[in-house]
């Protein structure tokens, strides 16, 4: 009954997350004759996804509703007088913690899997067709990058507390990441720069073709690894943040 | 007959930075008791009660419920699933309805009794559709009693149970307690409000500034302590009231107020051998509460 609990406290936000996501997915595509015919270039329809959905406008809404997902716990209960009834229960500290994490996560990867199922679907309604293999490897890249900011989210939410700066501190620290990644020492490791690689930037065949058919660039695992393992860490470092903190 | 300890603790002190919330608190509240905590805002219930219950680690002592070591991350989990916790603010979940509630707690406990649940439903009327946000603070209340009560757990431990409650709500919720105990459950209930303590407690301790000033059966309080006042004849030097039973000496020019805890009638002989008018009086737990924390004042 604890996933029920971590459900219903995010379940509102995760629902208009998705609903979000979904509307904004879809007036892209809806608008793509329009966008294209107004572009100083010729723009590919992959490329005209690529740069609405995956590169700025939705990306960037989904980095921020990863952090919000990332926001609550324990401190926010604390908050809002219910940390004693939750601490009163016959559960331990790491459990609430973890099961909220994977909740969270759960719930991010969801909406990561969102543009991959609807863009393939809806391309077709405007006469175009934008290949569901490559969505779900965007799709990837999204689920990955969005752990990590979902797990800085949830890191600050255990460590700070206030309904505000947890956010704050997660954007804060989003900024700061990509300012790290355009100093010259960090910029030879393309692999530590989180915006570059959710963007898809690697796949950089995208931009000269004009089909999709060469989009076969191999994804970044290593990176992916790399943010995965920081997403976990996180993770953990807000558990014994939260066993070791008085409520 | 002595009774089983329920709670311990033995030094147990809390000190966030140079404020010290809990000193060097030893006590021990006795098993199918009603036992009151008494102190005044800030002095240290709640934070005694959290350290119990594992929301807050002791900076030095140890403590024990049921036996249970209350810094031990497995031992805490199984004190919390013997006892049964009503925090301060009855801050539940205002997003659930009454009946998810229920539901969502007895999940976490094999001791549920439904039909305990049935009675105190019918008994308490809680609208199990309405969300717990649009209930009132009274049936806030008794809804976190029917989850604490609705698995017969060993202790009940209730912090400010009456805080936000009407009088005719606190009646019930004094009167529920009374059954409770009746029935073999231990409570250890923390409160500022003394007249609620006077009606059900068996026994009383006095926390002030974090440390305990009294620790009393109130039968023995009521029957026993007595307001000893002692009029000297003369100004001058006051007599030196260090006699076994004096509590508390308060010295107002020429009269001096004693509280005395036993030997009264060797009380009043010493204050007539100084030539000293004396009235002896029945004191409640208010007049010896507010002699206790006046004098740490």
């Amino acid at each position: 009954m604890l996933w029920y609990k971590m459900w219903r406290e995010s379940w509102i936000r995760f629902a208009v997350s998705a609903a979000a996501l979904l509307w904004m997915c879809g007036a892209v595509v809806a608008m793509q004759q329009r966008v294209r015919s107004h572009a100083d270039e010729p723009m590919s329809y992959a490329n005209y996804i690529w740069s609405a959905v995956y590169k700025a406008n939705v990306l960037d809404l989904f980095i921020l509703l990863a952090i919000v997902l990332g926001l609550g716990g324990l401190l926010q209960e604390r908050a809002q007088g219910t940390a004693g009834f939750t601490l009163s229960l016959p559960v331990s500290r790491w459990r609430l913690v973890t099961v909220r994490a994977a909740m969270g996560l759960g719930q991010v990867a969801a909406l990561a899997l969102l543009p991959a199922l609807l863009i393939p679907l809806l391309s077709p309604l405007v006469g175009e067709v934008f290949s569901l293999a490559l969505a779900l490897q965007f799709s990837l890249l999204w689920a990955t990058c969005g752990m990590l900011i979902f797990a800085l989210a949830f890191f600050f939410s255990a460590v700070l507390p206030g309904a505000y700066s947890p956010a704050i501190a997660s954007i804060a620290g989003l900024l700061l990441c990509s300012a790290l990644a355009g100093l010259p020492q960090v910029k030879q490791y393309p692999a530590l720069d989180l915006f570059q690689t959710i963007r898809g930037a690697q796949l950089s065949l995208l931009h000269s073709e004009p089909s999709l058919h060469t989009f076969a660039a191999p994804l970044p695992w290593l990176a992916l690894g790399v943010y995965a393992l920081v997403a976990i860490g996180l993770v953990f470092a807000a558990c014994s943040i939260t066993v070791t903190r008085d409520f | 007959m002595t009774s089983k300890l329920i709670i311990e603790t033995h030094g147990l002190t809390k000190q966030y930075d140079e404020f010290k919330a809990v000193l060097d608190l030893s006590l021990a509240v006795e098993s199918k008791r009603i036992t009151g905590f008494l102190g005044r805002n800030g002095a240290g219930k709640s934070t005694t009660i959290k350290m119990l219950l594992g929301m807050i680690r002791p900076t030095a002592g140890t403590a024990r419920v049921l036996g249970y070591d209350i810094t031990d991350p497995a031992q805490s989990l199984e004190i919390r699933r013997r006892i049964a916790y009503v925090g301060e603010d009855k801050g539940l979940y205002g997003y659930m309805t009454v009946g998810e509630l229920i539901r969502f707690t007895r999940s976490f406990y094999r001791d549920w009794q439904p039909e305990i649940e049935e009675r105190l439903l019918r008994q308490y009327q809680l609208p199990l559709g309405r969300k717990v946000k649009q209930i009132s603070k009274g049936m806030r209340t008794k809804l976190a009693l029917l989850l604490a009560l609705a698995r017969r757990p060993e202790l009940i431990i209730l912090d400010e149970p009456s805080e936000g409650l009407d009088p005719v709500s606190t009646d019930e919720l004094l009167q529920i307690l009374q059954d409770v105990c009746a029935a073999g459950t231990s409570i250890f209930f923390s409160s500022h409000q003394l007249s609620e303590v006077e009606q059900v407690a068996d026994r009383v301790l006095v926390i002030d500034r974090g440390q305990l000033v009294m620790n009393t059966l109130l039968s023995e309080l009521l029957n026993n302590y007595r307001r000893i006042t002692v009029e000297l004849a003369v100004q001058g030097p006051v007599p030196a009231f260090s006699l076994p039973g004096v509590e508390r000496v308060l010295v107002t020019g020429r009269q001096v107020s004693l509280l005395a805890s036993s030997n009264v009638d060797g009380i009043v002989n010493y204050a007539h051998s100084v030539n000293a008018a004396v009235q002896v009086a029945p004191v409640n737990l208010r007049d010896v509460f507010l002699d206790i924390v006046k004098e740490a004042s």
